[in-house]
């Protein structure tokens, strides 16, 4: 226990690392404010320039940034109906009315005190849950690491855009670009089209270098035009009277930010609609109707994001598979570093467990007094015009797919993967699963292969692996229900379903 | 059936997809055909496999859409360009790829510097010239310097 605690203090007794998750945290609440650019996209480019460094230094940088960027997309939710991330979509729905009654600075006080409460909540779940679910995973066989794959990349699919299949389809291109280059189990060459320069695979920060950072970056072209925002804000401290009211409500919509993050696959984004539809049909005299302004409309989804975060943590320590977008982002950064995220982690490296709780915790502790403190000098760099923002983003893209591997042919990769990631978003198909496919791809295949070569290449027996055991039952039904919901028949299924339960009532 | 019109160019970018999907399980035949499913060329055909179902979903759901009214070439085109290549990203792909091979030619610094100038200053273009000139190479200049400072002797990163 005194060691755990030693680990977890590693960052607010070094000076170098406090000073390191100070300043991601509060590049985290810019970047997360500046529409057009996102956490994912910060963190991707970042890993390559952090390659250098020692894990901590990279972690406690990166750990700020995603903790600070949560909250920063709050910011321009509020005040100009323009979410800064995906996680404060939710937010924007009474953020803008109350902004527009005049009431910013207190929504962003309330925004900024939940989203803390939310945070240490989700902080608690992992230092709480992270070790029992490392010491279940332990009972984990290759089939269900690669049923746990297939359920976070389904999830993904479905929650993250307009159609299931075009998720599916997503999920399935980031598989294919996982398998280039040589086969890991026989060493032989992989759809390389005859080229030697396939041969070692395309690196993944490539991937989501170009998919997050230049794909982005195009498709924020579109609206260049718009004017650049002027922010006004006044008195933010909320007092605590306000606090203490809303104090049930953050504690729920926390407890579902931290289930729907620990989910693999879904992020803060949906933790926060999750939370907010909660807050609407839980809550029967809110101090203004939804959407008008409610109070309540804002703290839900606000709490429910920065838990998330820590939810989002405990299956990528403790299974190697990423909660969200950024997780995944992490996990590479984790590969990088040469250390394996999954339940031999828990075990072999626990410093880092404890350290990256540790992080989490000062990055909370710091967003809290940057949101409520530094409201001015915020406003200036939120209004820097996309014309200069978004040239800028690609330099740094360019540069940090250069520094993976020094390499230029990762530049073009990043740059060929930019150009056909925004295609993609153009006509509907999300980058998140592509992503997250190049992740999981090799857990999903090489547990696969696994279980076909233990039942002998055996469909049947295969089949019969499914249901072998208790979590694999489990993780099989997830993925048939995953596949239902994206049915026709899912509605007429649940429709069934209540008739037949109404009647039995009746 | 899906009430909105179809994207403009929707359908010839699925059968693009097609196109592409068929080659890479062209490839993915070629590994070790149809053997095993342990062998290492099952996970890419399974893979191709599924993102041609999905494709073909999609395109049956393209079909089942409304298609515009006959419309002449021109308008159509006009219609496509604006949709997936508005001018900021029609100018902004050419300039991204002659910035590549400026970094390869004539080094870090010049090439960002003038990727950076250029870009700015096309996308400020409508204001008064003189605050776009100076705005562009004050911007490219401050960032090149930052990038070579920060990113050299902070992140200790090799630059193109």
């Amino acid at each position: 226990m005194e060691t755990a605690l030693g680990y977890f203090l590693t960052s607010w007794l070094d000076p170098h690392l406090l000073i390191l998750v100070a300043a991601g945290t509060l590049a985290g609440i810019y970047i997360g404010a500046i529409p057009g650019l996102s956490v994912t996209m910060a963190v991707s480019i970042l890993i390559s320039f952090t390659y250098a460094w020692d894990t901590n230094e990279a972690l406690a940088l990166m750990v700020g940034i995603y903790m600070g960027g949560v909250y920063g997309g709050s910011r321009t939710a509020i005040l100009l109906n323009i979410p800064g991330a995906p996680a404060a979509i939710a937010t924007a729905l009474d953020g803008y009315p109350l902004a527009k009654l005049g009431e910013a600075g207190r929504a962003i006080g309330v925004t900024t005190v939940v989203s803390f409460i939310g945070g240490l909540v989700g902080i608690a779940a992992l230092a709480l849950f992270a070790p029992l679910v490392a010491e279940v995973s332990l009972m984990f066989a290759p089939r269900d690491y690669m049923l746990l794959g297939i359920m976070g990349l389904l999830l993904v699919a479905s929650l993250s855009g307009e159609s299931l299949v075009k998720g599916i389809v997503a999920g399935a291109l980031g598989i294919l670009i996982s398998m280039i280059g040589l086969d890991t189990m026989s060493a032989q060459p992989r759809l390389t089209f005859g080229q030697s320069a396939l041969l070692g695979g395309v690196s993944y920060v490539a991937v989501m270098i170009g998919m997050f950072g230049i794909a982005e970056a195009l498709v924020q072209l579109h609206t260049v035009t718009a004017p650049a925002v002027k922010q006004q804000v006044d008195k933010i401290v909320p007092s605590l009277a306000t606090v203490l009211r809303h104090l049930p409500l953050t504690l729920r919509a926390s407890a579902i930010g931290v289930w729907i993050g620990a989910l693999p696959g879904a992020g803060g984004d949906i933790a926060a609609l999750m939370a907010y539809d909660h807050a609407k049909r839980s809550i029967k005299k809110p101090s203004r109707p939804f959407g008008q302004g409610a109070y309540e409309g804002l703290v839900a989804p606000e709490a429910a994001n920065n838990a998330a975060v820590g939810g989002a943590f405990i299956p990528m320590l403790t299974l190697g598979i990423p909660g969200d977008a950024v997780t995944a982002v992490i996990i590479a950064a984790l590969f990088i570093h040469g250390l394996r995220p999954g339940p031999n982690l828990m075990t072999d490296t626990p410093h880092l467990f404890w350290f990256t709780v540790g992080n989490l915790t000062l990055a909370n502790l710091f967003m809290l007094v940057f949101g409520l403190v530094g409201i001015r000098l915020f406003a200036k760099i939120v209004e820097v015009p996309k014309a200069i923002l978004l040239p800028i983003v690609v330099v740094l893209s360019v540069v940090g797919a250069y520094a993976i591997n020094n390499n230029p042919t990762d530049v073009w990769w990043a740059v060929g993967f930019g150009i056909l990631g925004y295609v993609l978003r153009v006509y509907g198909y999300q980058l998140g699963p592509v992503v997250l496919g190049v992740i999981l791809g090799p857990i999903v295949e090489s547990n696969f292969r696994r279980t076909m070569i233990a039942v002998h290449e055996s469909w049947a027996g295969f089949a019969l692996e499914l249901v072998s055991h208790p979590i694999t039952v489990v993780l099989t039904l997830g993925i048939l229900v995953s596949v239902l919901r994206g049915t026709p028949w899912w509605p007429r299924l649940v429709a069934r379903l209540r008739r037949k339960s109404g009647a039995a009532a009746g | 059936m899906p009430a909105h019109p179809r994207h403009p160019g929707e359908l010839g970018f699925t059968l693009l997809l097609i196109a592409g999907a068929l080659l890479v399980g062209r490839e993915a035949h070629r590994i070790s055909g149809f053997s095993g499913p342990s062998s290492p060329g099952f996970g890419p055909l399974a893979m191709v496999a599924v993102v041609l179902a999905g494709l073909l979903v999609e395109l049956a759901r393209s079909l089942a859409r409304r298609p515009r009214e006959r419309e002449p070439a021109v308008v159509r085109l006009r219609r496509l360009a604006a949709a997936v290549l508005p001018p900021p990203v029609a100018g902004a792909i050419p300039l991204l790829l002659l910035y590549l091979v400026g970094l390869e030619t004539v080094g870090f610094v010049l090439a960002s510097f003038l990727f950076l100038a250029i870009s700015i200053g096309l996308l400020l273009r409508g204001r008064p010239p003189r605050r776009v000139l100076l705005t562009a190479v004050g911007v490219a200049l401050g960032t090149v310097a930052i990038v070579r400072l920060l990113f050299q002797e902070l992140f200790q990163v090799l630059l193109p």
